[in-house]
């Protein structure tokens, strides 16, 4: 088979990774929008692994197929052809219920835009993950207190989202991200909406999340950002160009 | 700042001094200026101040306050004009706007036009029916003066019992009274006439001979009636025929005055021709077709025992005189009078009895009025569900609109300006819904017209009329400012600066009108409630009423009345009866016939007495019906004989012992009512009974009767068939003029009516025969009151609930909209279809409780209304509204359920991706 030489990525952490330690692993990945008249491949071919406990950042510029591909992981979307592998187990196919439930239980989203919801407390936010899992009052109780503690923003527990910054609210979005002890935290530009002081302050707690074990996939197009990754994906028309560990990236 | 514009650079930009008081004071300015500088410049050109005034004022041509007057005025009417073109020129801006915000989205305009065209058609068709029946003033000249004396319930103000009070107590007024100018009666029947050779059953009416004249009534062709026309017995031999009947029957052709017409088989002359619709006030069925006259007593009479409805005594108050006058008067003569003839008491321990005058346009009967009460209170709660319908999709547009709105209000709109520009597409909805509205009105009227009861017959002829269209004009004007009212106020309400920071910024999704369109919905869903429950009340009761125990069987049992008062029969009657009865055994199907009338229909006849006993005394019934009967009656109705025998047939009244009218049988039967009345201690067999008014003016007491037998009591299959009439059996007399007959039949009531009136009119050519009645249609009629009022209100109440399942539809599924991106945060967070599901449809099941709860809340109270159109069941019966309730929410929920689905299909990474 002949080679697209925009695919020739570097592949030094993929290829590394033993079975037993990989969390995703995508063959093949691709994804079609079909409108009426127009088909938009905003991903193709994409191969790629990532090991628990890693953190790596998706880089790219605007349209490269950055957040596409994080709704795949994120099994928010599926792939229109190749397979995902989820901690060993395909998961592109999987009926809509089944996908909600893996989300609920293994993957935590951290958005841009924060997605907290208006109407709902800073602690009924942080706990609406773990009400879908069916969980105990006591139970959700614990769990969401440790979030928010460990995002330093438990004293804000009853507040509404509008009555907090953006640095706050995306703590808030982390707290919830991280309160169902998902498998995978996926991030898309958590930074995007905030000044450079909290955005700073995001990224420190991701990295600690990162150093307590938590496995990262961030979405980002800061390239100071993706300094604060152990490896780097660089996405570039859909396809996957470069995989690499940045210079300077923190581990 | 505009307010410090000078008033010349105001005039010259054509700018509006805003206000009369700065108008007055832009041309007091503009004088005072004109004089400054004309007495500068003459001061200038050497002369002294004060003679430059008086030169300046003297050019000003009048006195200076007259000029100042004129200025003042002429700048205010000036303004005026321009504030009234300015007002036309943006109205018409409003209108072309609206039109054209109409057109972008036809959808929404179809939905709004329609949902108010139900709720106003259906206003102004029952308005139609209100309007004839109630409002639409009397065609007579001085209308307002005729009354009706009419005896009320003891304790009720305003419930008449009877349409009449009685030809005794009104001929006692006319004589002491003050009140009063005259007193006329009116009593509609069916006459058989033979005319031209042809035998007709026809409507009738027995009138006094004042009656047209006071109506203001006058003939189109011949004379009414005069004084001595009604005389008894021979002398009264005229009659005067509708001009329907004059044109169908005799082309309409003047030689008709002079002809002779057998009515009920007395040969009478034409002596006039009525006007065309000439009919008694106040009745509802067809029109008579020939007028005959009748002394009061006899035109009020009543007490033939046969099926017609009772008679109507009108009065003329004098000039000046109020009902409430007369009311006191009435009551003050009734209460002195030592013996009340004619009244229909209301008790049997004789309790005082009330007498009221009413305006005759103001009396209905009680059931029919509570029954129009109860549509127009569900059209209207209808309108208003229609209203609160078309509000909310204007609310959810308005917000759509903020951002236009803020633009607006940065460029300069006043708040007001921007709520006229929402009422006016408010009112162009609602016009244009009252103009679909008044289509949907016309079929209404149709429907009703096709369900409308015996008692409604003069709906017929219902129309909308002009007075009816102006009441759609206003219900949709009004309309369309109630609901068009809160959108503009909360499109109004936003400062520009916050609707144009969320529109770029993102935001809250407008809490106060999500409230208020959610306090919308409940109080729609709170309104379809008590619609649905009232018609299923109604519907239980029509139920109740269908399976009701009669104590007879109407089915296959037809009744017919045939007349041989007068005319030849006089000396043949036992004869023509014999032969009649033989004729109708002789029919195929007939498995019976007796004398008798169709059971359950009470008559209000004399007063029953008992037999002084030491032990009770005497005990006495104010008014009990007499069923004159042949013994094969109680087979051939099927009524059953509960205790004792049939009367013996044998046994003769001694001569002489009847000294006026139809006295009993001397052994009758009393039905169960009259026997536990009479006798608690169930010893009815073998006591004496009398008529104790009988013989009234002669003083002669009534003859004794033996009791010998008891049966079941019999019921009318209407809503007050829960209350036993009081009923004698006697056997009929040998000289009762009109032989009232029941036949049983193995055929179709309605089948053999025809067949039976054939087969008696075939025993004598000269026999007039009543339009039999069968079973059938007595059970229809008497259902025909509830099946009207339950169709409409159940109509309405399907048509409430629907418009409140679109609401709650358009709230949920607007909410859904709304909610779109939360909706794909919940997803993404792994929240499983039936979360989402239940998170959609939550929202609508809790609208839903809401507004069922105080929907039962408000059915409760009001469910009283409806407690006289009711029978054998209560107003808050549990489980009508236990199952109204429930029906409610599972309307509800599916309503809800639909954008539920929708909201399933949120993609959450489009959801997401969007923001």
């Amino acid at each position: 088979m002949m080679t697209d030489p925009m695919t020739q990525v570097s592949r030094t952490t993929s290829a590394a990774a033993s079975a037993d330690q990989t969390l995703i692993r995508l063959a093949g990945l691709a994804k079609v929008f079909y409108t009426d008249e127009v088909e938009t491949h905003a991903l193709r071919d994409i191969d790629f692994e990532l090991r628990s406990g890693e953190y790596v950042a998706i880089t790219g510029p605007s349209g490269c197929g950055k957040t596409t591909l994080l709704s795949i992981l994120g099994l928010l979307d599926t792939p229109t052809s190749g397979e995902y592998t989820l901690a060993g187990e395909p998961v592109a196919d999987l009926p809509s219920a089944e996908r909600a439930r893996i989300r609920n239980r293994q993957i935590g989203f951290i958005f841009q835009a924060f997605n907290l919801i208006g109407d709902l407390t800073v602690y009924e936010n942080v706990e609406l993950p773990l009400t879908y899992r069916g969980l105990s009052a006591p139970e959700r109780k614990r769990r969401v207190t440790e979030s928010l503690d460990r995002v330093g923003i438990g004293h804000r527990m009853r507040h509404y989202p509008a009555q907090l910054s953006g640095g706050q609210q995306q703590r808030v979005a982390v707290a919830r991200a991280v309160a169902g002890e998902p498998l995978l935290l996926l991030a898309d530009e958590p930074t995007g909406n905030l000044d450079s002081a909290s955005g700073e302050a995001v990224m420190e707690l991701l990295r600690e999340l990162h150093l307590a074990g938590s496995t990262i996939c961030m979405v980002t197009h800061d390239p100071r950002y993706e300094q604060h990754a152990e490896r780097s994906v660089h996405l570039f028309d859909g396809r996957l160009l470069r995989d690499e560990r940045p210079v300077g990236a923190l581990t | 700042m505009t307010r410090n514009i000078r008033p010349g650079v105001r005039r010259l930009f054509r700018l509006s001094p805003r206000t009369d008081v700065q108008a007055v004071a832009d041309a007091d300015g503009e004088l005072d200026a004109f004089l400054e500088e004309r007495i500068e410049y003459l001061v200038g050109r050497g002369m002294t101040p004060g003679a430059a005034r008086a030169e300046a004022l003297a050019r000003i041509g009048a006195p200076l306050h007259e000029a100042r007057t004129s200025l003042r005025h002429s700048a205010s009417r000036r303004e005026a004009r321009r504030r009234v073109g300015t007002m036309v020129d943006e109205l018409r801006d409003d209108v072309r706007f609206a039109w054209r915000q109409c057109m972008k989205a036809p959808a929404f305009t179809a939905l709004a036009v329609l949902t108010l065209a139900l709720g106003i058609g259906a206003n102004t068709a029952i308005f139609s029916v209100v309007h004839r029946l109630v409002l639409a003033p009397l065609p007579y000249p001085e209308g307002d003066r005729i009354v009706m004396p009419v005896q009320v319930a003891a304790g009720e103000r305003d419930v008449p019992l009877n349409a009449s009070a009685g030809t005794g107590l009104a001929a006692a007024w006319l004589a002491r009274g003050h009140t009063v100018a005259e007193v006329a009666g009116a009593s509609q029947s069916m006459f058989a006439i033979r005319a031209d050779g042809t035998v007709d059953t026809i409507p009738s009416a027995a009138v006094t001979a004042n009656f047209l004249r006071l109506l203001g009534v006058r003939p189109i062709l011949g004379r009414g009636f005069a004084q001595g026309d009604e005389l008894p017995d021979g002398a009264a031999s005229v009659a005067m025929i509708s001009h329907s009947l004059w044109q169908q029957r005799y082309g309409g052709r003047s030689d008709v005055l002079g002809k002779t017409v057998s009515v009920d088989g007395i040969p009478r002359t034409i002596v006039g021709v009525a006007p065309a619709g000439l009919s008694i006030p106040l009745w509802r069925s067809t029109p008579p077709d020939i007028w005959v006259p009748a002394p009061l007593a006899d035109a009020a009479s009543g007490s033939s025992g046969t099926m017609e409805p009772g008679p109507t005594v009108f009065a003329w108050l004098r000039p000046g005189a109020t009902p409430e006058a007369a009311s006191s008067e009435l009551q003050a003569i009734a209460s002195s009078a030592p013996e009340r003839p004619g009244v229909l008491p209301t008790a049997e321990n004789q309790a005082p009895q009330r007498f009221r005058v009413m305006r005759a346009r103001d009396f209905l009967g009680q059931r029919e009025r509570r029954a129009l009460q109860v549509l127009f209170s569900a059209v209207g709660a209808l309108l208003l569900i229609a209203c609160a319908n078309v509000a909310n999709l204007l609310l959810a547009r308005a917000w759509a609109r903020q951002h236009e709105f803020a633009i607006r209000g940065a460029l300069g709109a006043s708040r007001a300006r921007i709520a006229r520009q929402v009422l006016t597409e408010s009112m162009m909805l609602a016009l244009a819904g009252g103009l679909l509205g008044v289509g949907v009105a016309w079929l209404s009227l149709r429907l009703i017209i096709a369900l409308r009861p015996p008692a409604l017959a003069s709906l017929a002829d219902v129309r909308l009329q002009p007075v009816v269209l102006l009441w759609t004009l206003g219900v949709a004007v009004a309309t369309g400012i109630l609901f068009g009212c809160v959108p503009a106020l909360l499109s109004s309400a936003q400062a520009p600066g916050d609707a144009l920071r969320r529109e770029t910024r993102g935001g809250s999704s407008g809490t106060a009108s999500r409230r208020v369109r959610s306090a919308l919905i409940v109080f729609e869903i709170a309104a379809s409630l008590v619609l649905l429950s009232g018609a299923g009340l109604l519907v239980r009761s029509f139920a109740a009423l269908q399976a009701m125990r009669l104590g007879f069987e109407p089915r296959g049992l037809v009744y017919a009345n045939v007349l041989l008062g007068m005319g030849p029969f006089r000396d043949q009657k036992p004869q023509l009866r014999a032969a009649i009865i033989d004729r109708l055994r002789e029919l195929p199907g007939v498995t019976g016939v007796a004398f008798g009338v169709m059971p359950g229909k009470a008559f209000g006849g004399p007063g029953l007495e008992t037999e002084n006993d030491p032990a009770s005394g005497q005990r006495r019934l104010p008014s009990v019906g007499t069923v004159f009967i042949s013994p094969d009656y109680f087979r051939v109705a099927r009524i059953a004989l509960l205790k004792g025998r049939l009367p013996d047939t044998s046994i003769a009244r001694a001569p002489g012992a009847t000294p006026r009218g139809f006295a009993f049988s001397p052994e009758v039967l009393v039905n169960q009512e009259v026997a536990h009345r009479l006798w608690r201690d169930g010893r009815a067999l073998g006591a004496r009974v009398r008529q104790s008014d009988f013989g009234r003016s002669t003083g002669a007491p009534a003859p004794w009767s033996t009791v010998v037998g008891v049966v079941d009591d019999t019921r009318m299959p209407d809503v007050h068939g829960d209350r036993a009439e009081l009923q004698v059996y006697s056997l009929v007399p040998k000289v009762l003029g009109d032989v009232p007959i029941v036949v049983r039949t193995n055929l179709p009531g309605d089948e053999a009516a025809p067949i039976i009136k054939r087969a008696i009119a075939s025993v004598h050519p000269a026999i007039f025969v009543r339009p039999p009645l069968s079973g059938d249609t007595y059970l229809r009629n008497g259902l025909a009151p509830t099946r009207f009022a339950m169709a409409l209100i159940t109509a309405f109440a399907i048509l409430a609930l629907v418009l409140a399942a679109v609401g709650l539809y358009g709230v949920v599924a607007y909410g859904v909209t709304q909610r779109t991106r939360e909706i794909g945060v919940r997803v993404a967070l792994g929240a499983e279809p039936k979360a989402v599901i239940g998170l959609v449809v939550g929202v609508g099941l809790r609208l839903a409780v809401v507004g069922v709860v105080l929907g039962l809340a408000i059915a409760m109270a009001t469910s009283r209304v409806l407690r006289s159109m009711l029978y054998a069941i209560t107003p808050a019966d549990p489980v009508t509204l236990g199952v109204t309730a429930l029906l409610v929410v599972a309307v509800a929920v599916l309503a809800s359920y639909v954008p539920a689905r929708r909201a399933l299909r949120i993609d959450p990474a489009e959801a997401l991706r969007a923001d």
